[in-house]
């Protein structure tokens, strides 16, 4: 199969190529294929280490993508809306075949940050950062579950393999810990 | 935004050593530029891709079956075989509404005396018939020309259709015949109903099927009429045993007949 | 490489003789079978591709003859047929009726089935609409809807019934493409009344009239028939076969040329119609 060549992003947005998933344009769904399964595919892939279920989640996504492209609203990043069902279905298969999930490892706390990091980092959270990385793995695991990817307390619960009750009570905790930090 | 991820950063990501709140950021980052998008997709090998692509697609180009498709595949038939029956004409939902309307009305005359009886021993038997001719043919089949020069057996195809076709308007015959207020009237459509369909599908073997059907139906249809138009007894006829065996016999005769061709019997005994 | 062969081929409905021993054979490449309307093109179409059969005469397909019910399965197992007004099931789709042709050429294994579906999609360039319904989409549209099933199974033999009739200009020169894709490696028949499809596509010419083959050679020689039998003037000479005004305003004249009248280099069309000797009031223009 002829692989589809790189088109720069500016050339058709991905807006438009969703309107035209929506009428029906397979090529579409392609092109739009191309360009997110591959990032997609590695942040699920942070999330659960079972690549077989990973695969089959990217491709229920993207079928998803192809049922229901017409209720993408408009409003932003249509990365956003599939990651939204890409994760969405992670839970689902989370829940149907029970995979080892990742859980994040302590961050070792004198790391050299490069200018780069800095400047990422800086630009996206400021102190929130370095505060984060001091919360337990448990803990920022929620943090990461709901606040980060989107999900609901009930959806993080099936994620984690946690009842919903306790990531409320984790998540209160990050939070008290987080305010304690940046005060 | 001007920043892009640095390859290093993006493939340690990838390759899992960044953690925490970095990763964090550098997925936050991924969400509005596509081409850090792209940097990133980009370590995934091609064929692990392609492979999922190849599932979507599948998946999505897959016609959805219909509700016949899936009650034939239930039952056994092999899915292709499901798909060329349930795509006959009248198997639509169009059709067969006229057909539960029109044995509707037979049934709700049956409750009108012996004549409105009569009207349904002549109406319930002949509307399989018209069906099974709605089923194939040059008339009714969009894509006959091309069904014709493809190697598939003609007469499989004609057979399947009207194998599913005779039993979905019978079912809606027999819902219609419990409306019936005499029972032996109620019984009595299906051995003449058996015949018909019978001999219409072995003159098929020489008529065209629509002329094979107008034939049939014809050749029932008006010595019924015109034994009403006499006063004659019709009604005491057509549920009479000898009748109800005549049909039988013909029916028995019609099928023997068809099973002498053997283009038949090689239809019917090819597997998929 | 003979891939049919049509013998002294009579048909007649009704009252009306469409073929009246009709002979002629087809060769690789693309064949192309012109004539007028009503010259009987779709009968010998159909009987070639074995959905009708002659009153007498003999037709042979590979080598084999339609009339033996074997040789007829094996003929129609390496046939692609376009008809000349291809019909399509009410709510189904691009790919849903290509699935249904390849159902009827016998591939089976539904994920096979499936990918060879979408390869003669993807020749004939609808990709992009094949989850639409085919009875909403154009005229041309549908034509390549019906070439791509005609193309399943990758048929040695294609029998196309004037594919580009009713087509706008810019679609008539897409589907030449795609037949000349098609015509590489197999034997294609086409029937058309438009001299320029002939022109542009084919290496061999069959000229049909009233039933009759008047004609089989190559384009080249069709146009040379008219060596010496064209020329203008600025009024229609009446001694002229056939004449009519140019977009210049001057007349062409087809026959045999007053003495001393300049001769222009004939055409494809040239040399058909004078072979034919009429008009053919119905074609398009």
């Amino acid at each position: 199969m002829s692989p589809v060549p790189d088109v720069p992003a500016g050339v058709v947005d991905d807006a438009a190529l969703l309107r035209q998933v929506s009428d029906g344009n397979r090529q579409a769904l392609e092109l739009l294929y191309r360009r997110h399964a591959g990032w997609l595919l590695i942040r699920l892939g942070r999330r659960c280490a079972d690549p077989g279920v990973v695969d089959e989640v990217i491709q229920d996504t993207f079928v998803a993508v192809w049922r229901s492209a017409s209720k993408y609203s408009g409003q932003g990043e249509v990365a956003a809306w599939i990651w939204g069902i890409g994760v969405r279905r992670l839970v689902d298969a989370v829940r149907r075949v029970p995979a080892t999930q990742l859980v994040a490892d302590p961050i070792e706390q004198n790391l050299e940050l490069s200018a780069e990091e800095r400047v990422l980092l800086g630009v996206q959270y400021g102190d929130l950062a370095g505060a984060l990385d001091r919360l337990s793995p448990e803990l920022r695991a929620v943090v990461q579950s709901t606040v980060l990817d989107g999900l609901t307390t009930a959806e993080a619960g099936r994620l984690l393999g946690i009842p919903q009750g306790t990531v409320k009570t984790r998540m209160k905790r990050a939070r008290e810990q987080l305010r304690e930090e940046l005060a | 935004m001007t920043w892009h991820i640095p390859e290093p950063m993006a493939l340690a990501y990838v390759s899992g050593e960044v953690q925490g709140a970095r990763a964090a950021s550098i997925e936050a980052h991924v969400m509005t530029c596509a081409t850090c998008r792209s940097l990133v997709g980009r370590e995934v090998p091609t064929d692990r891709l392609d492979a999922i692509w190849a599932d979507v697609e599948e998946l999505v180009d897959a016609p959805r079956p219909s509700w016949a498709e899936r009650l034939l595949t239930r039952v056994g038939v092999p899915e292709s075989d499901a798909r060329l029956v349930a795509s006959a004409p009248s198997l639509h939902l169009s059709w067969l509404t006229a057909v539960a309307g029109v044995l509707a009305f037979a049934a709700w005359a049956s409750q009108n005396g012996d004549r409105g009886l009569v009207l349904f021993l002549i109406v319930a038997p002949i509307v399989p018939v018209v069906a099974v001719a709605g089923a194939y043919g040059r008339w009714i089949d969009p894509t006959y020309e091309v069904s014709v020069s493809s190697s598939y057996p003609t007469m499989r195809l004609l057979l399947l259709r009207a194998g599913a076709v005779v039993v979905a308007s019978g079912v809606l015959a027999a819902l219609a015949s419990l409306l019936v207020p005499d029972a032996r009237v109620a019984a009595a459509w299906v051995l003449p109903c058996l015949a018909l369909v019978t001999v219409t599908l072995a003159l098929s073997r020489w008529l065209p099927l629509l002329w094979s059907a107008a034939f049939v139906a014809t050749c029932y249809v008006m010595p019924l009429l015109g034994g009403l138009h006499q006063d004659a007894d019709v009604l005491a006829f057509v549920i009479s045993r000898a009748a109800q065996l005549t049909a039988l016999v013909v029916a028995a005769a019609a099928v023997t007949f068809m099973f002498t061709d053997p283009q038949l019997r090689a239809a019917l005994r090819r597997s998929q | 490489m003979i891939a049919a062969t049509v013998h002294d081929v009579h048909r007649r409905y009704g009252r009306t003789q469409a073929l009246d021993g009709a002979t002629f054979d087809i060769g690789s490449g693309v064949t192309g079978l012109l004539g007028p309307n009503g010259a009987g093109k779709t009968t010998l179409l159909r009987i070639l591709a074995t959905v009708a059969a002659p009153d007498s005469g003999e037709v042979t397909v590979f080598g084999r003859h339609p009339a033996n019910a074997t040789e007829r399965t094996e003929i129609r197992r390496r046939l692609g047929y376009l008809p000349q007004d291809p019909g399509f099931q009410r709510g189904f789709s691009v790919f849903e009726f290509v699935d249904y042709v390849a159902i009827l050429k016998e591939l089976s294994n539904r994920r096979e089935r499936h990918d060879e579906v979408r390869r003669v999609i993807e020749a004939v360039d609808l990709t992009s609409v094949s989850g639409k319904r085919v009875r909403a989409l154009s005229g041309g549209m549908k034509r390549r809807t019906a070439l791509a099933a005609s193309l399943l199974g990758d048929p040695q033999f294609l029998v196309l019934d004037e594919p580009t009739a009713g087509l706008d200009p810019e679609q008539r020169l897409r589907f030449r493409e795609l037949v000349s894709h098609a015509g590489e490696g197999r034997a294609v028949l086409l029937s058309t009344h438009q001299t320029e499809d002939v022109a542009a596509l084919c290496q061999d010419v069959v000229v049909l009239d009233k039933g009759r083959a008047l004609f089989h050679g190559s384009p080249a020689e069709l146009s040379a028939l008219g060596k010496g039998r064209v020329w203008f003037a600025d009024e229609r000479d009446p001694h002229a076969e056939l004449a009519w005004r140019t977009g210049d305003g001057r007349v062409r004249h087809l026959g045999t040329p007053p003495s001393g009248a300049a001769t222009v280099e004939p055409t494809l069309e040239d040399g058909y119609l004078l072979l034919v000797g009429r008009f053919d009031e119905e074609a398009a223009a």
